[in-house]
């Protein structure tokens, strides 16, 4: 019944691409491109100062492996990710669901919860900085007060100077600034759910735990694959909070796959630009074993 | 149920306290006096505010022109990427087209790339781009308004995605039928039912351009006219002694407004968000 000519057809295919076209084209140029750069210089000899002097074949990827300190920072990539990550989406679950409530505080409860995401993630990294300082930080002189610490200025008094307790510093700081987001996603999944599943529920005499596990927890699941997802994306390749903080010291015991490519780039580009490719490649698998183990495709169809 | 009541109230105010803490010490520290912040007894309160350290800030060379400069990158992207986005978003759902998925992947994973590592290729992008297109190049405000708009487009389609989704076709039918056209359509009719979605990229977006150090530190070399916020608040750190309450007047003066921005638009967040997590 529905006729239409060659050239008709041909308008037809093409509509979606100026609708798509604008998207494309800046991803393609700004996003994609500089990848592309970053993959093709992984495998060149480059001097200190940036002067291309020839292919390197595979020597960036052999020397990066042989780094001594690849495998404990591809180690503690993972531990970060994973640790702050899962952090993260316990707390933001228990908020999400305190938030969903109506009690008087909820309101300025929930503005107060914004403004960690408002803020600069760097300035907040800068601020825990100062207040864990050995010598003038507020955390070591409350410490001091309560009687925890003996004295300012010491080794005592440095939390990030010292590897066992810089790390979860740094993970506390993650997770302060990635609860926001994740608790507001998740309230969002929260409000989705109709409320007659819950009367149903209750009428059945389900308990409270019971309810929470077998109905609120599958309905929100879409929420939860998408939040966490997002978070392992940004988590992976934070940057400004261990940099800022520690700079990956000491020596390299807190410095994540980012910060080592960052350090790597000082002294040899190609090879910080190989650290850049294994990091993405990294974050493509986490990707695709999290979507994998979360079934999100049978999700979406 | 009134125990219940009173221990979520408890919990509330305390998760409040806590994540209001940082934010309510950099305000603190702003207004005190500087002797007062060197002091090792610090107090959580002060009884001599001051606003010598905004007048330090204010008066600093430039600090309002890089105000209006962040001011005007972070708006410039918020508007052309909800645009962008919302178009692409809108392709991605409505029409069948080869590539389709493979457009899609490329989005997924354009949001998964470190722009750390990206900087020195950016870096050879802005700076040859701006031989081409005048106004993106090296030391322009357009060069950053380029960059980020690109980088916020993934997630931003990715949100907008579920909101399309949800306008049922049907009404865009009725509306053909009775002769609109289809700017007319997504004008009157698909753009307010998306909304809350725009909101919610804006607000993404809007962070992201408002609080960048980096791009910002790449690209703006030598333009001193052209340098945002960010810029204006590394004047106070400084090597032997970084200028605590410099720092933090200014980190003030660019917090702030996000966070009013925030607060204002909260509830149409959870709505936004519904979208993005809704699939």
């Amino acid at each position: 019944m529905q006729q239409t000519s060659a050239p008709a057809r041909a308008v037809r295919a093409l509509a979606p691409l100026a609708w798509i076209g604008p998207a494309v084209v800046l991803i393609g140029v700004v996003v994609v491109w500089p990848v592309v750069v970053m993959i093709q210089s992984s495998f060149l000899k480059i001097s200190r100062f940036g002067v291309v002097q020839g292919a390197n074949g595979t020597d960036n990827y052999t020397k990066l492996l042989a780094e001594p300190d690849f495998g404990g920072v591809m180690a503690r990539s993972l531990v970060w990710v994973v640790a702050v990550v899962a952090i993260t989406v316990a707390i933001s679950l228990g908020l999400a669901q305190l938030f969903d409530q109506r009690f008087p505080g909820r309101r300025v409860a929930r503005w107060a919860l914004i403004a960690p995401w408002a803020a600069s993630v760097l300035m907040t990294a800068i601020i825990f900085k100062w207040m864990l300082d050995p010598e003038v930080g507020l955390i070591n002189m409350i410490l001091r007060d309560l009687g925890l610490l003996d004295a300012l200025g010491g080794a005592d008094a440095d939390p990030l100077g010292n590897a066992a307790t810089a790390m979860p510093w740094l993970i506390f700081v993650a997770v302060f600034v990635s609860v926001p987001f994740t608790t507001y996603a998740l309230l969002a999944g929260l409000s989705a759910i109709p409320a007659d599943v819950y009367e149903a529920a209750r009428i059945d005499g389900a308990s409270r735990l019971r309810t929470y596990w077998s109905i609120t927890l599958p309905l929100l699941r879409p929420a939860l694959v998408v939040a966490t997802l997002i978070n392992v994306m940004n988590v992976f390749n934070s940057f400004p909070i261990i940099w800022a903080m520690t700079h990956g010291q000491p020596g390299y015991s807190t410095a994540t796959s980012t910060i080592f490519m960052y350090i790597l780039k000082g002294s040899d580009i190609g090879e910080s630009a190989a650290m850049s490719v294994v990091n993405f490649g990294m974050v493509i698998v986490l990707t695709v074993i999290f979507l994998k183990v979360s079934k999100w495709k049978t999700e979406v169809s | 149920m009134n125990r219940s009541r009173l221990a979520a109230n408890a919990v509330a105010v305390a998760a409040a306290a806590v994540t209001l803490f940082p934010i309510y010490w950099m305000v603190l520290s702003a207004v005190k006096p500087a002797g007062e912040i060197q002091s090792l007894q610090a107090r959580p309160w002060t009884l001599a505010p001051t606003l010598e350290h905004f007048r330090r800030v204010l008066g600093a060379e430039n600090f309002g022109r890089y105000f209006l400069n962040s001011a005007a990158v972070a708006l410039s992207v918020v508007v052309l990427s909800a645009v962008v986005a919302f178009l692409a978003a809108f392709a991605v759902t409505r029409f069948r087209f080869r590539f389709r998925t493979s457009v899609l992947i490329m989005f997924l994973v354009a949001q998964m790339v470190p722009v750390e590592a990206l900087t020195i290729p950016l870096f050879f992008l802005v700076r040859d781009l701006g031989g081409v297109v005048p106004g993106v190049g090296l030391n322009t405000l357009g060069s950053l308004v380029l960059v980020h708009l690109a980088f916020s487009l993934p997630f931003a389609i990715w949100m907008m995605r579920g909101f399309v989704a949800a306008v049922p076709e049907a009404i865009e039918e009725a509306a053909m039928i009775d002769g609109a056209s289809r700017a007319v359509i997504l004008w009157r009719i698909i753009f307010p039912l998306v909304a809350p979605g725009l909101v919610a990229t804006g607000v993404f977006s809007f962070i992201t351009a408002w609080n960048d150090f980096i791009f910002a530190r790449t690209f703006i070399i030598s333009a001193t006219h052209n340098q945002t916020l960010p810029a204006a608040l590394l004047v106070f750190f400084k090597p032997d002694e970084n200028d605590w309450g410099g720092i933090m007047a200014a980190s003030t003066l660019m917090t702030v407004p996000v966070l009013v921005f925030f607060i204002a638009v909260q509830r149409r967040l959870v709505a936004g968000l519904g979208g993005a997590v809704k699939d």
